[in-house]
């Protein structure tokens, strides 16, 4: 799409593309749909198949299973999160912050999770969580692009590779070359520097992750540490070479953690946000029953 | 005979060579050459740039008694010595402005305040680390972002009415608030001029710790003829009530750390050779 509007606008589209934050892309990209209707008759129609023997009772499950997937969804409540909450045409009560959500949404995937480390592509958080999933401290990177996914994005430009080519690279490494720089633009040239000087790029590329993981660690301290279990979400936890470098990290200064890494971690914040919405309707049902009760 | 030195600083973002010839401890400037870096070997710019000054005077490499390097050019391989950037800076500024009393460097990458005497010898000085914000790199790319040419930034930037205030931004998130901005709608023109105030500010803070508090301050470096910034950083000494300095650009600030290691390498030289000589004798 952004080619046609390029293209009309006389525009390069390069440059209109990279309004948008590159690693949305991936997502906005991928369908959903439907999925689920399918897939559910699908099983069905397949665990038939492979009994023949309770054909009979096929129908019995199928039609009570059509019925629920042709009721209508019924949005009930709504809540909304992240940077664009402002922009939402929801009412104060319908926003909640992405903290707040991006705590609870990692107790949903992992409800023993005390310390969530979220490392997307603008920012740094470290979220302590209650039993319950809500926030008890946080501590964010405050204007600043070293340590988080932007970083790497930067790195990768630098060396003219794709984002998802870094980890790989990383991984490679016979030893961790040792990043001084802090600001993400001196690192660009202490990596030209050492480039330069003839070093591997693996071992530079390992030295890197080593960085954005060490910038990340002290957030985690000063956010409260790491306890048990301790969840890592946002675009970063997909790159295997910084997963490792925490790892190795968290294990030298708070000793053995659980890791939990989901795959859908980019959902962190919008189940966050749909469980507090849950939450919220259910609430308002035992407010309704208690006054029913009452009456 | 005259004496010959040449000068080469090697900057993050250029490299800057410039030859002098001394008559009767008179310098003279002969030749210079600018080249941008733009992901091309330094070293290899060095020596273009020491050919091309070279070519440019009808000299030969023999005939030149000090090849003195400053910035990042310790690794030149037909460098005679190598010469700390803040007394070429400072030795610099003197020479293109013999009222200097401090020199604001402003470079790719970094910042720095250099408060000097009448003879170049630096007195105090500070200068940025660990964040590029604020940097010659760090307001290229926000040129690059609003598609604005490096030679607009100044004259546009002082066309603006309303800056868009800023407090200090990352150089690599600038890109989203550079985008916010825009699509709030403010003018480019404003931004521009708010990015420079907040440039000046760090600028100012510089100059403060310092301690120069009255007399000339010469702007060098990469940034020095941006006009805009020159403009902020004297609207934000004023907003600081700092009313003793008067800040001044020159033509030829972005060779002023060039120009001071091919003086400072003619003064070794000559120290040299004395002691040569008494050596001998």
């Amino acid at each position: 799409m952004a080619e046609t509007v390029a293209r009309d606008a006389g525009l390069r589209y390069d440059a209109l593309v990279n309004v948008f934050d590159r690693s949305i892309l991936e997502v906005e990209n991928r369908v959903y749909g439907d999925a689920f209707r399918r897939h559910l008759l699908a099983a069905l129609e397949r665990t038939v198949a492979a009994r023949p023997e309770w054909a009979a009772g096929a129908e019995a499950v199928r039609a009570p299973i059509r019925e629920v997937l042709e009721r209508p969804l019924e949005e009930t409540y709504v809540i909304g999160t992240g940077y664009g909450r402002a922009r939402l045409p929801f009412s104060k009560e319908h926003i909640r912050s992405e903290i707040l959500c991006h705590g609870l949404g990692a107790h949903v995937m992992y409800p023993g999770t005390r310390t969530v480390l979220d490392i997307g592509g603008q920012d740094t958080k470290a979220i302590q969580v209650d039993a319950r999933g809500i926030v008890e401290s946080f501590q964010m990177n405050d204007r600043c692009a070293a340590g988080c996914g932007r970083y790497l994005g930067y790195i990768a430009d630098e060396m003219n590779m794709g984002l998802h080519e870094l980890g790989p690279l990383a991984l490679k490494a016979t030893k961790t070359i040792r990043i001084n720089s802090t600001c993400t633009v001196f690192a660009g040239a202490e990596l030209r520097d050492r480039l330069a000087l003839g070093e591997r790029r693996e071992d530079i590329m390992a030295g890197l992750h080593r960085a954005i993981i060490l910038r990340a660690m002290s957030i985690l301290a000063r956010s409260g540490g790491v306890r048990d279990e301790f969840t890592f979400t946002g675009g970063v936890a997909k790159n295997e070479a910084a997963v490792k470098a925490l790892r190795e990290l968290v294990r030298e200064n708070y000793g053995e953690r659980t890791l939990n890494i989901n795959p859908d971690s980019i959902y962190t914040g919008a189940l966050g946000a749909a469980t507090f919405a849950w939450r919220a309707v259910v609430e308002e049902g035992k407010v309704a029953e208690r006054r029913e009760e009452a009456r | 005979m005259s004496l010959h030195t040449v000068g080469i600083d090697v900057g993050s973002g250029a490299v800057k060579t410039v030859l002098f010839a001394f008559a009767e401890g008179e310098p003279r400037w002969l030749a210079r050459r600018c080249e941008r870096i733009r992901r091309r070997d330094p070293i290899e710019l060095a020596r273009v740039g020491y050919e091309e000054v070279l070519a440019q005077a009808g000299l030969r490499p023999r005939q030149v008694a000090y090849v003195a390097t400053t910035g990042e050019g310790e690794a030149v391989p037909f460098a005679t010595g190598h010469f700390y950037s803040m007394t070429t800076h400072a030795r610099g500024g003197v020479f293109l402005d013999p009222a200097a009393r401090a020199v604001v460097d402003v470079g790719a990458l970094n910042g720095r305040a250099i408060a000097i005497d009448e003879r170049g010898k630096v007195l105090a000085y500070k200068m940025t680390s660990q964040c590029a914000s604020g940097s010659g790199q760090f307001l290229e790319n926000i040129a690059r972002y609003l598609g604005v040419a490096v030679e607009e930034i100044g004259p546009l930037s002082k066309t603006s009415r309303n800056p868009e205030k800023v407090s200090s931004i990352c150089a690599v998130l600038a890109e989203t608030d550079v985008i916010n901005m825009v699509s709030r709608g403010i003018p480019t023109a404003d931004i521009l001029k708010g990015i420079h105030l907040s440039m000046a500010s760090r600028l100012a803070k510089l100059l403060k710790v310092t301690g120069v508090a009255r007399g000339r301050v010469l702007l060098t470096g990469g940034l020095a003829l941006d006009e805009g910034l020159l403009a902020a950083l004297r609207e934000e000494l004023l907003a600081e009530k700092i009313t003793g300095l008067e800040v001044t650009s020159h033509p030829d600030s972005i060779y002023a750390g060039a120009i001071g290691a091919a003086l400072w390498g003619a003064f070794r030289h000559e120290r040299l050779a004395a002691l040569e000589a008494r050596a001998a004798a």
